[in-house]
């Protein structure tokens, strides 16, 4: 039962992790894509600022979440 | 990052920015509403869950029966949240990267779909034909904002700009740009001698308030190269091009042709002035005929023939 629950646990981490690197390399290639496209004196690079702090925050509780189980 | 008259990173216009509009603020808020409380849902279902079982079932792991189903909702939240903040800001670019720029000449639309997908629509304001703004409903109205259409000429696709701010004042805006350019276009086109479009202005309006075009005027045969001297420099003022000076010349000619009204009275003066132009060719010829015959011995002193 033990090593079931162990066999589960690691395979969603591992899902996780891949979830999480696509992640992190579709959003760079999209923040490079957006940036060019911002004007001088626009709110885009707040908002892009604004939006990877909330998207690493919310990784790094999952790390964190993750580090504590083990 | 792009200055304002720049609109696309391969198009570098150097025209006049007008007008530079995003949508309004108010179309992003049933979007951002829905988001929102897709974001705060996961956290309620959280709280229930945490009240049924304690937090000892989320962080415990020799809890054996209870680790499987608690960390892969854990997961499944974080995952869920990344990917609604992606999906939120995915909707936000839409959103504000959707943007109509008018310059002096042209009206440029760029709308975003998502991170990677961009389309770029020109258009001259020449080819505008017709403009006109709708607000519809309770918000619009009272918030002042709404939707811009623009119909182009020819097969060229119809504009339709959404959720503009002040939606009348750019719909006016572009017609007044649109006339102003056309009415330039005229004028450049009757300085290159190809005629003026525009409905011909009265000279004066009569003692009944008719308006008279092209008034009579007098031919007088003794003025008329002087007349065309004058029409001359009067063009020549006109358009600073020194270059169509002779095709201005011939068509001042063309317009005193008209004015005076009779061909046979302009041919009689060109046959003077020929004949004046021909005399000195004519004694020449008369004079070497002379010779010729001289040295063939057929004249006698004093004697001159006539051709």
């Amino acid at each position: 039962m033990e090593n079931n629950t162990n066999t589960f646990f690691y395979v969603l981490v591992v899902i996780f992790g891949l979830v999480i690197i696509s992640y992190i390399v579709y959003n760079v290639i999209a923040l490079k894509q957006i940036d060019k496209f911002a004007y001088k004196g626009d709110k885009t690079r707040a908002v892009m600022a604004v939006y990877i702090a909330v998207a690493l925050a919310i990784i790094s509780l999952a790390l964190i979440y993750i580090i504590s189980i083990f | 990052m792009l200055e304002k008259g720049d609109y696309d990173p391969e198009q570098h216009s150097n025209a006049e920015v007008l007008l530079f509009l995003h949508k309004f603020w108010l179309a992003f808020a049933p979007q951002a509403i829905v988001l929102i409380v897709a974001i705060i849902l996961p956290f309620l279902v959280f709280t229930v869950l945490v009240n049924m079982y304690g937090w000892q079932a989320f962080i415990d792991r020799t809890i054996t029966t209870n680790i499987g189903p608690m960390f892969a909702y854990m997961i499944g939240i974080f995952a869920y949240l990344l990917i609604l903040v992606n999906v939120f800001f995915n909707a936000w670019v839409t959103f504000y990267f959707d943007v109509v720029i008018v310059t002096r000449t042209h009206l440029i639309t760029v709308n975003q779909y998502g991170f990677f997908n961009r389309k770029v629509a020109e258009q001259s304001l020449l080819r505008v034909q017709d403009v006109s703004a709708r607000t519809t409903g309770f918000f619009q109205t009272w918030l002042r904002y709404g939707t811009v259409f623009v119909e182009t000429a020819g097969e060229a696709p119809n504009f339709i700009m959404p959720d503009l701010r002040n939606s009348h004042m750019v719909a006016n805006t572009i017609l007044k740009l649109h006339d102003e350019l056309v009415s330039t276009e005229y004028e450049e086109m009757a300085i290159e001698g190809e005629g003026d479009l525009r409905p011909p202005e009265p000279h004066y309006m009569n003692s009944d308030n008719q308006p008279v075009f092209n008034p009579p005027t007098k031919p007088n045969n003794n003025d008329f190269s002087n007349k065309i001297n004058n029409q001359t420099q009067d063009s020549t003022e006109i358009s600073p091009k020194k270059d169509n000076l002779q095709s201005l010349k011939t068509h001042t000619q063309e317009i005193e042709i008209n004015e005076i009204g009779s061909f046979e009275e302009f041919n009689k003066t060109n046959a003077v002035e020929a004949e004046k132009r021909e005399a000195p060719l004519i004694q020449n010829q008369q004079s070497a005929h002379q010779e010729t015959q001289q040295e063939e011995g057929n004249l006698k002193d004093g004697e001159s023939i006539k051709l």
